[in-house]
């Protein structure tokens, strides 16, 4: 059930119809099956009355009922040392489940590949494993649950029910934002208030969305799966342009899904984190990092570089915590090492990027007035944006859009792919160019790439707002968001491309 | 409300509602521009060169050169070269002008069925209507056209799978996207400084609809480009219970007019056959599982070409996948001729 899809609109309006006239308890528990019918709609293998349609509603509940369990009995241990075998508990459930669904064939596939490359013969493993969608962002919300009242920084949950809405609460469900006990689950617990105000930038932050992902990302889509699908047949210049693309279409589409979410979860009287704050304008590797995925990276500072000693422990100690955090964030994407590359080559831009700045501090401010300032600011913007594009060619390679129309049987590795873009990007190589993109289409990207760009990202960039387009004056407010509906009919692709992020 | 009631308005506390002034204006302005476009007539918004546009060019430049139809052959690009309509007035000994071929380029059941319905007046008299399928004709992963998104009916719209159904709906409140293609059009013409697009098809002497100045094609086809065709026409394959009412449609239709209604799939080139197998096999047969059961049900024939020498055709017969050449056109029509004259559906 997609957001931009008639079918989600018909689970929700209902939904929040009944939602608003029930009681705070009956508003959680009402909550609480929307979020298992809307979980339990993922799994099309078998139909509704089946009891294996809810197996991976079950898998969810079953490991937050655990955390629950374990995070009830570590606040009645005073003692730190007495704690730690339940966290111990908690953690290997979660990241066994975690490993055993994701992970398993890769590092089968992999040991495999390592001893038969040494010329160990031995068979190879592989098992039928379906992937439980979103089981990357319940596990680290759930963990965090744990680790915070082990840390003692959190009261456990009140009630299980509570808590199972806190890890299944649908808006945020499938890809985030990967939310903090603290906020959400105290959102749960305490009775929210119906605003007028929430309302209106709900339904902004729902239409940003929606424009994002459709007038947007699905219209870059296709021009980065042809890129990609086949970067032999590619001109340099059609493989820059492909990346381009990828490049604002993973943001449009993963900020949309982010926007929607707390757009509906604002309607409801929820406040979800911001996920991103205009990542593309920052002006280096650190505040890309601050701006990205925000929920993720504070995640993994949070809970992965400080316990690890993060810059505490000296240089050397420094620069592995950092490396080893983004080699993790990288694989937490997929269980493919075109994203651990990914992530280790972050890990190297941020390694540099402090070896750069010596003692000093990373800033990402706006420049003082002065020609010469600007220009050097968007100097860096624009060398961070290219360092960060790079990096993507990796990602990407590693997973296939899950859209992507004519990409069977000639699909290429991740590997493979990367370095096939590689090369081909070169400008100075002997090129065969059979793909050429077409015009109307180049014509429609760079419009939607411009829009994205001149119509959300600057306005809430200079203004440091979300729904800057609501202070406007009345008649600019209209044409503004006419122009976005009219666009966002417009220029809808006509083939609907899942969220990128659903795929983790 | 007593305090056990499951219901509760205390979280509506301070709730202040106002006029919602800003979306009230939106939704007049677009509502304002969807009706002006709607009131708009039709032909001067689709551009030429889209279905719809070939549809309004057969109506205006094909139809009248066939005031009494006797034969109506219907389906996509690959009947609209495969059959020589003034070869099979011939062969068939009928007047002049007798066979109307109304192949549409990428043509869906739907068009046929949509061409059949707007011109049913002059149809009707056909006394002959053969469609002819394609492997993706029942499947709604293959993209269903600007005719079928303008004009399909609500029904239609809701039953379809999702995304399809999204897509569909929305087009259905929101037609300016199609109907405004044709600025997008002039605006992407103006900014690549391109000339107009227009509708390269001709009527030619044989009485079929051909682009005008065609080139020799190799014969020869490139294996990964016939991949890449393969995949697009086999992309989310699903068979779809609405595309199939769209040939019940036309058979009723056509049964009700007093004509014979068959149906009739073209041989592929057998090398793309084969590849076809090999990478869809299962896809295939259940588009040809499909095929039969709607015949059964419609109680129509149905003729089913899997290779290319039933109809004493070849390889060197085909331009590409499926498209016959003029050579192989000729043969095909007198094979035709023979098939009708043999089932003696113009008796």
């Amino acid at each position: 059930m997609l957001f931009n899809s008639f079918s989600f609109w018909l689970f929700f309006l209902p939904v929040f119809a009944w939602y608003c006239v029930l009681n705070h308890r009956w508003q959680n528990r009402f909550l609480l099956a929307a979020s298992c019918f809307f979980y339990s709609w993922w799994e099309p293998s078998f139909p509704a009355w089946d009891i294996r349609h809810y197996r991976f509603v079950g898998l969810m509940f079953c490991t937050a009922a655990l955390d629950y369990f374990v995070g009830n009995r570590m606040a009645a241990i005073q003692d730190l040392k007495h704690r730690r075998p339940w966290l111990v508990l908690s953690l290997a459930a979660n990241l066994g489940v975690l490993a055993f669904f994701k992970y398993f064939n890769f590092f089968a596939d992999s040991a495999y590949a390592a001893l038969h490359a040494c010329g160990v013969s031995v068979p190879r493993w592989q098992l039928q494993i379906i992937l439980p969608v979103s089981i990357s962002f319940y596990t680290f919300q759930s963990l965090a649950y744990t680790i915070d009242i082990f840390r003692g920084k959190l009261q456990p949950a009140r009630s299980l029910r509570d808590y199972l809405l806190f890890i299944s609460y649908f808006p945020h469900l499938v890809a985030g934002p990967i939310n903090r006990p603290q906020s959400l689950l105290a959102q749960c617990e305490q009775p929210r208030r119906l605003t007028w105000e929430n309302w209106t930038q709900g339904a902004t932050l729902i239409l940003f969305g929606l424009f994002k992902k459709i007038a947007v990302a699905d219209i870059l889509a296709p021009l980065a799966d042809q890129a990609f699908a086949h970067p032999e047949r590619c001109s340099p210049a059609a493989l820059l342009f492909g990346l381009y693309c990828f490049t604002f279409q993973i943001y449009a589409d993963f900020s949309a899904y982010t926007d929607i979410a707390r757009g509906l979860a604002k309607l409801m009287g929820f406040e979800l984190m911001r996920n991103f704050d205009q990542p593309y304008f920052a002006s280096n590797l650190t505040a890309f990092w601050r701006r990205w995925h925000i929920s993720l990276s504070s995640w993994l500072r949070d809970y992965l570089y400080i316990p690890l000693g993060g810059n505490r422990r000296g240089g050397a100690r420094t620069y592995f915590n950092l490396f080893l955090t983004m080699f993790l964030g990288g694989l937490w994407h997929g269980a493919s090492w075109t994203f651990a590359i990914w992530g280790i080559l972050h890990g190297l831009y941020l390694a540099v990027h402090r070896l750069w700045l010596g003692g000093r501090k990373a800033t990402d401010e706006l420049p003082a007035p002065g020609a010469r300032q600007a220009l050097t600011h968007a100097l860096k913007v624009l060398a961070t944006f290219h360092l960060v594009a790079f990096a993507w060619i990796f990602f990407r390679a590693g997973s296939p859009s899950p859209g992507l129309r004519g990409q069977g049987e000639g699909a290429m590795s991740g590997f493979a792919c990367a370095f096939q873009y590689l090369r081909g990007l070169w400008p100075f190589g002997a090129h065969e160019h059979s793909i050429h993109f077409d015009s109307d289409h180049m014509g429609q990207a760079i419009l939607a790439m411009a829009a994205l760009v001149l119509l959300i990202d600057i306005p809430q960039y200079l203004k440091r707002e979300h729904c800057v387009i609501l202070s406007w004056r009345f008649p600019w407010r209209v044409a503004a968001f006419a122009l976005l509906c009219v666009w966002l009919i417009l220029l809808r692709e006509t083939e609907n491309v899942p969220f990128i992020y659903f795929q983790f | 409300m007593s305090r056990s009631s499951i219901f509760s308005f205390e979280h509506f506390a301070g709730f202040r509602p106002r006029l919602p002034a800003t979306l009230l204006a939106v939704a007049g302005l677009l509502a304002a521009l969807e009706l002006c476009l709607r009131l708009l007539p039709e032909d001067k918004l689709i551009p030429a060169r889209s279905r719809q546009g070939e549809i309004f060019f057969m109506e205006r430049q094909v139809l009248p050169h066939f005031p009494k139809p006797q034969v109506l052959l219907l389906g996509s690009s690959r009947v609209r070269r495969a059959a020589v309509p003034r070869q099979l007035d011939e062969e068939l000994a009928l007047p002049p002008n007798s066979t109307l071929n109304a192949g549409l380029a990428s043509g869906h059941v739907f068009e046929a069925l949509y061409l059949y319905a707007r011109n049913r007046a002059q149809l009707k008299q056909a006394r002959l209507v053969m469609l002819n399928t394609d492997e993706w004709h029942l499947s709604s992963g293959w993209r269903l056209g600007s005719v079928f998104e303008l004009h399909a009916p609500w029904a239609d719209r809701m039953q379809l799978p999702e995304p399809l159904r999204t897509r569909l709906l929305l087009d259905g409140v929101f037609s300016m996207r199609l109907r405004l293609r044709i600025i997008q059009g002039h605006i992407s013409n103006w900014l690549v400084r391109r000339k107009p697009d227009t509708l390269d098809l001709k009527l030619d002497e044989n009485n079929q609809v051909l682009p005008p100045l065609r080139e020799p094609l190799p014969v020869d086809i490139d294996p990964a480009r016939l991949d890449t065709t393969i995949e697009a026409f086999y992309y989310h394959f699903a068979i779809s219970r609405v595309l199939e009412g769209h040939v019940e449609r036309l058979a009723r239709m056509v049964r009700e007019d007093g004509g014979q209604f068959v149906l009739m799939q073209l041989p592929n080139r057998s090398s793309y056959q084969s590849e076809v197998r090999k990478l869809h096999g299962a896809e295939y047969a259940a588009h040809i599982a499909a095929l039969r059961a709607l015949a059964a049900r419609l109680d129509v024939p149905l003729f089913l070409y899997d290779q290319p020498s039933a109809c004493g055709l070849s390889d060197e017969s085909y331009e590409d996948y499926g498209h016959i050449t003029p050579a192989g056109a000729r043969t095909f029509t007198r094979f035709l001729a023979d098939l009708i004259q043999r089932e003696q559906w113009l008796k």
